[in-house]
Parts: C-alpha cells; structure tokens; sequence
C-alpha cells in the first residue's frame, strides 16, 4: 500500500540520538554500541569491556542505530 | 498491599513502652514513624502480632548540646534534623545525610532512631553515625546502656538492641569545622542509595559506606590507610577491600566496588582529607 507513518517521524528519532550520542561520547574507549537504557552501569560495563577489549569493540562497527536499540 | 492482622497497643510513657514490651516479648514490634516498618508489613515481608507504637512520646524528640557532643532523642524525624540550628553548627555532616532520605514525605514521618534500629544496610543515617564515631543509647527493664555504633549493627536488619530494649538517644561527637561529605549515587533522588559514602575529616576522621554489604559498613581499609599516611586517591582504591556487596536490579557486587572506589575518593576530597 505503500503508507508511511508520518505523525511519529521526530519522535522516533529521538532515542537513537540520545543513544547515538552516548556512543560518541564513549568511542575514545573504544565502544561501538550501548544497549537501551543507558543506565550507569550498563555505561560502566561497557567501557571496562571495550578497555579490556573483551567484546566486540575492535574494528569499525557496521551496526547502525537502529540495530543499537534494538 | 494489605497487612496481616495485628494486635495494637499505644505507649503513654517510656516506662509504659518498656514495660509492653517486657509483656509481649519477640512478638513485638516497635512503631515510631513508620516508614521503615509499615512498607514491609503491607508487603508482609513482616507480620509482627503486636505492634507497639511509640509515636507519641514527645519526650524522645530532641536535638541539644551536651559538652563536647550533641544529643538526639530517638524520635527525632529526618525534618528536624535537616534544619537543625544545633547540627548546622556542630555536626552539619548529620544534617545533610537527614535532608538526603527519601522524599519529604519520608522526612516528615521517619525517625533517626527508627532508622538506625532497623538496620538496612541502603540507609543513609546509620552510615552517617558510623563515620561519626556515634553512641546509641538503648533503654530496657534493667536500665539503660550505651552501644558503639561500631558494634551496633550485626546482620542484615539486626542489631544489638535486645527484644526488650528500645533505641533512647543518639550522641555524636562535635565535628565544629571539620571537613565532610556525603556521597549518595543514585538514579532518582528519592530512591535509596545504589552506593553511599559518608566521611568525616579533622581529629577524628571517619568514612563509612551505604548499601556495601549486608549492614551499615565502617571503610575499615581506608580507614588505615589514611592513618598509615595514604592520599584520598591511595585510600579510595581500599574501599571495596573485603567486602561482598549485594546484587540488584542496579548494580552487579563489581559495579558497586566500582562506584565504591570513586565515592569514597570524591568524599574524602570533598571533606578535605589530603
């Protein structure tokens, strides 16, 4: 049918910007990608893993936004 | 939401509550505000059969000088606390914790001595009276006796007041113009503690932890280390030496090592301890 939604556009780019963000402000440790919420641990866990290099950290992410919040 | 039924007796006097709980032994509990106790019993975590409510006696509702140290009956709520002209003066570390509980609500109501008779190791006050080197006083049938804070909490939500004894007075040591602090990290402000650090800088330095282990903690390793002559930043990587601290929805035991670490080196920063 080919519909588009249209009334929920600016909302929905809403979080992975904030999360997008997130992700910037972290990729001098080394994070690719935080998972939704952004909880203060989920942000420590994630840059003492990236540090340690025990996740999937290494080499440029090809994971877009919308897979980060999923 | 709804708790279990239970017989309700209210104390006139200190004598008269003292004497209720001598005639109803260990199935009583004592009632001051209420914000510690009744939570858990609409939850019916608790179903005590008799509650004793000692709400009414004004007479435990105090805070005043008494020499070198400051005297608070236990009764005194969070509120009184927060804007004591006494504790500003002298103890303003105290203050500060009180106007750190909860919400005002839960300041309005709590007390200081339900607070810290209660023992939950995620309270801000009893960490508070750790660091400060506080004395409890607990009256019973053969009178009354003081407990170092230090031996006063001695498992989750059990301390050493006998099921006959009731929590009188708290005293502190006068800390006029010594460096504090008190950290609190959480995610919402009224939530309880994820961590918490509260130290106390000058002649007689103290720093203890919130929410580290199942009761209210002395930082006993960093505590030595600043004696043994360590900065805040050698002392703070002690904080978590030892200990084993719960797992929540917020924070794994490594994440509240973690946060220990920093909270306890922001404290004694803040506090001034060099």
């Amino acid at each position: 049918m080919g519909v588009k939604g249209v009334g929920e556009a600016v909302t929905i780019a809403a979080a992975p910007a904030v999360i997008n963000a997130v992700v910037d402000a972290l990729a001098r440790y080394g994070v690719r990608d935080v998972d939704m919420p952004a909880s203060p641990q989920r942000i420590w866990q994630a840059i003492s893993s990236a540090s340690t290099g025990s996740s999937a950290a290494t080499g440029p992410s090809t994971r877009t936004s919308k897979e980060a919040l999923a | 939401v709804i708790p279990a039924a239970f017989e309700y007796r209210r104390a006139g006097s200190l004598a008269d509550a003292i004497s209720l709980l001598g005639e109803c032994g260990e199935d009583a509990k004592l009632l001051a505000g209420g914000h510690s106790l009744l939570p858990l019993m609409k939850l019916r975590l608790a179903a005590p059969p008799v509650i004793i409510d000692i709400g009414r006696l004004s007479e435990l509702s105090y805070v005043r000088e008494s020499g070198d140290r400051v005297s608070i009956g236990a009764l005194t709520r969070h509120r009184d606390l927060e804007i004591s002209e006494v504790l500003h003066a002298h103890v303003p570390l105290l203050a500060h914790v009180a106007g750190q509980v909860g919400d005002p609500q839960v300041r309005h109501r709590g007390t200081i001595g339900g607070s810290i008779a209660h023992g939950d190791p995620a309270s801000d006050l009893p960490a508070a009276c750790l660091a400060l080197g506080a004395t409890f006083t607990a009256a019973g049938p053969a009178g009354e006796r003081r407990i170092d804070a230090t031996d006063f909490f001695e498992g989750f939500l059990e301390t050493a007041l006998g099921p006959d004894e009731i929590l009188t007075e708290i005293s502190v040591p006068k800390t006029d113009g010594a460096g504090w602090s008190f950290q609190k990290f959480n995610r919402r402000a009224q939530d309880w503690a994820i961590v918490g650090v509260a130290a106390i800088a000058g002649p007689r330095p103290g720093v203890a932890l919130v929410n580290m282990g199942s009761v209210p903690l002395r930082a006993t390793a960093v505590e030595e280390a600043l004696a043994g002559g360590a900065s805040a930043a050698e002392a703070a990587a002690h904080a978590a030496d030892g200990l084993d601290p719960p797992e929540d929805l917020n924070a794994s035991p490594e994440y509240r090592q973690h946060l220990s670490r920093v909270l306890v080196r922001r404290a004694l920063e803040e506090a001034g301890v060099s």
